[in-house]
């Protein structure tokens, strides 16, 4: 059932994710980024779950456990899918800088990296998939999204 | 663009620095504690599975450091990396943004920007994220795309 917990978790944030792109199609990219990092890390827990692997709590040691190498790692993964994590959990760590004082500037740079997390986010989605774990609906690509009504 | 070990060395020898005094002192979080220790030469080999070699022996580290010269340490680390970054095309200009106590942020403009330019910029700070100091000390990347790079006129530029 603890898997599940972390599926629930997982469609929740995509709920929302598609929500926001719905509803304010242009902005809050740092939020979507966000949402698509958080998505994604309960993606990894519920694959850790049903490897039967503990990949740890905080960040770093998470981070540290699916990377492979000569550090026993809990649970690494494949280089690419590794990468693709880890591009998104850059990216929202970044996200939630908020050092930047010209938000018309930082909107425009969220949007620039959200076209891309998307694509990582895609491609880390089709790996856990893959690896057995049950996905949800398919995310709304706001970049593609037709309009509703 | 394969990351320089000797970055890699000096970044995971901090990191066991800052668990050291925290452990050493009870310290919950060393974000905001003076740290006073006394140390010897660093000294010894460092497996990493990229290479083994000696640590080069260091100087005595100071007998008290405080959070904003640990993140000149790793400061100085990422401006190496990415100076050598600029040598080798992979990145046109990048400039820091240090916020004392807080957190260190590069905007980076890359000569070409992609997905596969961005996975080797972040090759250094993939391995920074896996280390405890990361929590305690954060490091941002943020790439700028060349038409945006104007509005931080005012920044440092470290290249």
């Amino acid at each position: 059932m603890k898997q599940q917990k972390f599926l629930n978790q997982a469609r929740h944030n995509e709920d929302f994710h598609n929500s926001l792109c719905r509803e304010f199609e242009h902005s809050f990219f740092d939020w979507k980024i966000t949402c698509l990092f958080y998505i994604s890390i309960h993606y990894l827990k519920a694959l850790a779950v049903k490897r039967n692997r503990y990949i740890g709590n905080h960040h770093a040691e998470i981070n540290r456990n699916i990377k492979s190498g000569p550090h026993n790692p809990a649970m690494p993964i494949s280089r690419t899918a590794c990468n693709n994590y880890m591009q998104l959990f850059h990216h929202s760590q970044t996200a939630r800088y908020d050092g930047f004082e010209d938000l018309a500037t930082f909107n425009e740079l969220k949007r620039d990296d959200y076209q891309q997390a998307l694509q990582w986010f895609d491609a880390f989605k089709k790996f856990v998939g893959s690896s057995g774990v049950a996905m949800c609906a398919k995310i709304i690509l706001c970049f593609l999204q037709v309009r509703v009504g | 663009m394969s990351v320089d070990p000797s970055y890699l060395f000096r970044l995971s020898a901090l990191d066991s620095e800052l668990a050291t005094a925290s452990k050493a002192y009870g310290l919950q979080s060393a974000s905001n504690a003076v740290l006073q220790f006394t140390t010897e030469h660093l000294q010894g080999t460092f497996q990493t599975g990229f290479v083994n070699e000696p640590v080069a022996a260091e100087a005595p580290l100071r007998a008290s450091r405080d959070t904003d010269k640990l993140f000149m340490e790793v400061d100085e680390v990422v401006r190496k990396y990415l100076r050598e970054a600029t040598e080798r095309k992979l990145v046109k200009t990048a400039f820091v943004k240090f916020r004392p106590f807080t957190d260190l942020m590069y905007g980076i403009v890359l000569h070409k920007d992609n997905i596969a330019n961005r996975k080797k910029l972040y090759r250094l700070l993939d391995f920074y994220a896996g280390l405890d100091m990361s929590e305690k000390l954060p490091v941002y990347f943020q790439v700028i795309p060349d038409r945006l790079v104007c509005r931080f006129s005012g920044e440092e530029f470290i290249s």
